[in-house]
């Protein structure tokens, strides 16, 4: 279904309501759809280049241009091997 | 510990990963401090890769009125529903906005089963376990 054929099925019952406000509220679902479905997935990659580097933002990863693309990471590959998630607590601060 | 990251066995407890203020974390955990640690670079081959695997936004729509939502088109409705039922509430028409509701909500169960079915490539299995 395309974007026309939405914003023009939602003028039938409002056709007051401009095309950038349907839009508008057409992407605010979206984003309400996606964060209950978490239907999209995909995989990510980034290169270990640097030493002593632990943290890595999303934006590192090939493809992904904003953190917020990411809704959740259910697997990590460290050279095509899973690494197990670590749930414990981090004490010390620890920004590297 | 040298070369870590080559030579661990499946599956690993020493390389793990974490998610801390919306970065991700890869590390050795070290037994000895109690802490993690940074590979160092005795550990580091040229084409040492990490992959997520995640759940990522869908494509938001922009001024092209012929875009599709990124998702299986059956889904398709839903945020059409969705706004019309904000739209509807917004106006005091309860029934028509508890319809809309009801399809947007139906929309959400069926991608949800479509999603556990593993059409999108995710993993969901049920482990067998003895008791």
């Amino acid at each position: 279904m395309k974007q026309q054929e939405m914003i023009e099925t939602i003028q039938q019952d409002f056709p007051d309501i401009g095309e950038t406000q349907i839009r508008l509220m057409l992407n605010r679902a979206l984003d309400k759809f996606d964060s209950e479905v978490e239907l999209e997935r995909g995989t990510a990659t980034v290169s270990v280049t640097v030493d002593d580097k632990r943290r890595y933002a999303f934006t590192d990863f090939t493809g992904i241009t904003s953190n917020d693309d990411v809704l959740s990471v259910d697997r990590v590959d460290y050279n095509n091997k899973q690494i197990k998630r670590f749930t414990g607590m981090i004490e010390e601060t620890d920004i590297s | 510990m040298t070369q870590v990251a080559k030579d661990f066995d499946w599956p690993t407890n020493d390389l793990v990963y974490t998610l801390r203020d919306y970065t991700l974390v890869v590390a050795k955990w070290d037994y000895v401090k109690d802490k993690l640690t940074s590979l160092d670079s005795s550990e580091l081959t040229t084409g040492d890769t990490i992959r997520i695997h995640y759940a990522k936004k869908s494509l938001r729509f922009t001024a092209d009125l012929t875009a599709s939502p990124s998702f299986p088109s059956e889904f398709h409705e839903a945020p059409m529903y969705r706004v019309l039922q904000q739209l509807h509430a917004s106006k005091g028409n309860v029934q028509q906005a508890l319809y809309y509701k009801a399809e947007y909500k139906e929309c959400v169960m069926m991608a949800k089963k479509y999603k556990n079915r593993g059409k999108d490539d995710s993993n969901y299995s049920i482990n067998q376990h003895s008791y």
